[in-house]
């Protein structure tokens, strides 16, 4: 590989791009044209996340084991230790319960209307809340594990060996002696399941994970780790979701799916190489050129027409009164870092078609199909790869779906929750990491395509 | 003289069964270090399959090829910087100016860039494009776009350079500056594979000549002893008035009983006879042909071509 080869395939081809007589406008008017219509379609549309959503429950929590519930039921103790989860039904059920209780009263903060966020409805067994997530009568649903209570007891005492150097049996035992000993090793972790590709299921998971994601913060005040031993029943519980339009809940995955469109223009490119009337490419393929600069220098200049592009599809959205709650800067790193997915579906389309019209084409028909399959737009069937093998945070995880395997799902999942609820970096890591990981890989595999249809 | 290039057996079919096509059919040759070296056939002959396989574009399906004792199918990357290509497309960047054309590729074979600069303005000059330098390749005129073509494959001074086809559709001049800068190659110190189905290019330019037709060399030798082995003595080309297929056989095979007259044959609507010392025997050959009924509309007389090699093989002309 040489630095001059590289540069010089990306000067040539920025040139061209340059002086194309469709690249510009296509670069300027397609994001104001896409975001433009949507905008045009639903920016009036009552239509938004400002809806309840029926969130199913199953609660298989044992609750306390039996030497605990009858430490806690004797009253004298219950007085004594009240920070501790003392009521009767936590005692009997869970400490779940008390999660269940706060999502039941949870509000929207910028509602007059002051309309709760979710429907709980309970249910006994996970066939009957399965059937009711595959009917949509659920929007999602919330699983406690059988030992969640035990589990978390385990996670909190762990920590506090951790933190502390000893563990909270412990110290409580100084004071009780009679204290039974915390569990140990104990693995239990809340499930949020539903159809990844249901828009309602997106909504409300994004906020349900917010919801889990502050409650964990906040039980961490009270010395505890991972929204498990929950010591705020007595705390004035808020987070913050805020409502938005229609329009602007379908802003970010607009975003993605345009970039992803991006390859249409690039794809034109390089298959004009091989138009049989002008057959560019052969040059090419004799001379000391090696496949890997002719890619390197090509993926370059992909660069900056995406960063143009990605920057004027915000600033579209932002003109047009979208209005995101969460980090800006790190929703356009989300959308840049979409790139090598992007670029990848311009070597696979260059690979096969030799005619710029073609490619543009196909390339322009497969990313609203792409769109679809990752339900950027409408709901998909759900076909569930791996049960609750993908995580989606510290002890949650959801059902790894086919769509999963697509980059842009996770692209458009993390954006979404970045932009709309403002969700942290940490918090989306696991989309992002699955985002890149698997744009890596359909990049090396699709380069490799590539090189070998076109340099063989 | 040393070869360059040896060929053997080379052979690449193009589709299955019914449908399957014999692009190139066995051919073996030899080019020797800087000659021009002709392919010379119609349309669809088969040349340029054989020089994409020659450079290792395409990959035969049966033979062997050497260029300069490598393979290029398997030591290709050795042979990169000797190879040189002037396609029959027009193979430039056409939003591109001719500097930038020759720039690109400049990096791409990774020149310094003094010797890059040096290249690039003696290229320019030596096809008159000093005043086009700065201009979109798109915006060249046909025979301009031509002249850019033929430097573009030169411009890391290979010791073989590929020419298909370079000069179709070209004006005159600009044919004649094409010409003038092949011819000069061999000079330079390079070996030129010439393939064209222009007859007169073949001949003007070529020191040797294969005629390939249907995928297989015919005949194989420089343009004189090729135009030598069909017989001596000028040509005669009648185009008659009268010249239904039938007429025409008719007086042909008369001629060829005539006094002087080596040989008569029909080539495309026309009665072409080779005669010795033809000019002093042409009054009479006319008489004769007048007492046959045949009106003659027009006449011609030529040197023998390489044409005339290639009807004589295949009993039709190259643009048949």
């Amino acid at each position: 590989m040489s630095r001059t080869q590289i540069l010089g395939i990306a000067k040539r081809m920025g040139t061209q791009t340059i002086r194309s007589t469709w690249t510009i406008p296509y670069l300027i008017i397609f994001p104001l044209f896409f975001i433009g219509v949507y905008w045009f379609a639903f920016s009036t549309s009552n239509i938004g996340n400002n809806q309840t959503f029926d969130l199913g429950i199953l609660n298989q929590d044992t609750g306390f084991g039996d030497e605990m519930k009858t430490f806690l039921n004797n009253e004298t103790i219950q007085h004594e230790m009240e920070w501790f989860p003392h009521s009767p039904e936590i005692i009997e059920k869970g400490i779940g319960i008390e999660v269940i209780y706060i999502l039941k009263d949870l509000q929207y903060t910028n509602d007059s209307e002051s309309e709760k966020i979710f429907n709980i409805h309970n249910f006994n067994t996970s066939n009957e809340l399965e059937l009711a997530l595959e009917k949509r009568d659920l929007d999602i649903a919330l699983v406690f594990p059988q030992n969640y209570t035990n589990a978390s007891l385990s996670i909190a005492n762990s920590y506090w060996f951790t933190e502390y150097g000893f563990f909270l049996h412990d110290l409580i035992q100084a004071n009780f002696s009679d204290f039974p000993d915390f569990p140990t090793s104990v693995n239990g972790t809340i499930q949020i399941t539903g159809d990844n590709n249901y828009l309602n299921y997106k909504i409300s998971n994004s906020i349900l994970s917010i919801f889990l994601n502050q409650y964990h913060d906040m039980s961490n005040i009270f010395g505890t780790t991972g929204g498990k031993l929950i010591l705020s029943l007595n705390e004035d519980f808020q987070i913050n979701i805020p409502k938005y339009s229609f329009f602007e809940m379908m802003v970010p995955g607009l975003i993605m799916f345009a970039i992803i469109i991006e390859p249409s223009l690039f794809s034109m490119f390089l298959c004009n190489e091989f138009k049989a009337d002008s057959r560019t490419f052969d040059r090419i393929r004799i001379s000391p050129l090696s496949p890997r600069s002719y890619v390197f220098g090509s993926l370059l200049i992909q660069i900056p027409i995406l960063l143009i592009q990605t920057f004027l599809l915000f600033l579209a959205s932002f003109l047009l009164g979208f209005q995101p709650h969460g980090n800006i800067v790190l929703g356009f790193l989300i959308a840049c870092l979409m790139f090598p997915f992007s670029a990848s579906l311009t070597y696979i389309t260059a690979a096969f078609f030799s005619d710029e019209n073609v490619a543009g084409t196909v390339t322009g028909f497969g990313a609203p199909i792409l769109g679809f399959m990752t339900g950027a737009f409408v709901d998909t069937p759900k076909i569930v790869l791996f049960r609750n093998s993908f995580p989606i945070a510290s002890g949650m995880a959801r059902d790894f779906l086919l769509w999963d395997l697509i980059p842009l799902t996770h692209g458009v999942n993390a954006i979404r929750q970045v932009l709309l609820y403002d969700f942290t970096l940490e918090m989306i890591i696991y989309d992002l990491i699955a985002m890149l990981i698997l744009s890596g890989v359909y990049l090396t595999i699709f380069i490799l395509i590539y090189i070998k249809m076109r340099f063989k | 003289m040393k070869n360059i290039i040896e060929v053997s057996n080379l052979k690449k079919y193009f589709g299955r069964g019914d449908k399957l096509v014999k692009a190139v059919d066995g051919i073996s040759l030899e080019i020797h270090e800087k000659e021009i070296f002709g392919f010379l056939g119609p349309n669809g002959a088969g040349k340029t399959t054989s020089l994409r396989m020659i450079i290792g574009l395409l990959k035969p399906d049966v033979g062997e090829v050497s260029i300069m004792g490598n393979n290029p199918y398997k030591n290709g990357k050795k042979l990169k910087r000797e190879l040189g290509i002037i396609p029959q497309s027009l193979t430039f960047y056409t939003d591109l100016t001719v500097e930038e054309n020759l720039w690109f590729l400049a990096k791409i074979y990774d020149l310094p860039k003094d010797l890059a600069k040096d290249r690039i303005d003696s290229l320019i000059s030596k096809v008159g494009l000093d005043e086009k330098r700065k201009q979109l390749a798109r915006t060249l005129s046909g025979g301009l776009q031509r002249r850019l073509n033929l430097i573009l494959g030169l411009i890391h001074d290979p010791s073989i350079i590929l020419c298909d086809e370079p000069t179709p559709g070209l004006d005159p001049q600009s044919r004649a500056v094409v010409w003038d800068f092949i011819r000069d190659l061999p000079n330079q110190g390079k070996t030129v594979i010439l393939t064209t189905h222009f007859m007169e290019e073949a001949d003007r330019l070529s020191d040797r000549v294969a005629i390939i037709d249907n995928g297989k060399i015919l005949v194989l030798d420089t343009p004189q002893k090729l135009k030598a082995s069909i017989g001596e003595g000028d040509l005669v080309e009648f185009t008659l008035f009268r010249d239904d297929q039938h007429h025409l056989e008719k007086i042909s095979n008369l001629l060829k009983g005539y006094n002087g007259i080596v040989d008569s044959f029909v080539s495309s609507g026309r009665i072409v006879i080779r005669a010795l010392d033809v000019v002093p025997r042409l009054s009479k050959i006319l008489n004769y042909m007048e007492s046959e009924n045949a009106v003659i509309e027009n006449m011609k007389i030529r040197s023998t071509t390489l044409e005339d090699v290639f009807i004589n093989l295949t009993g039709r002309a190259l643009r048949d």
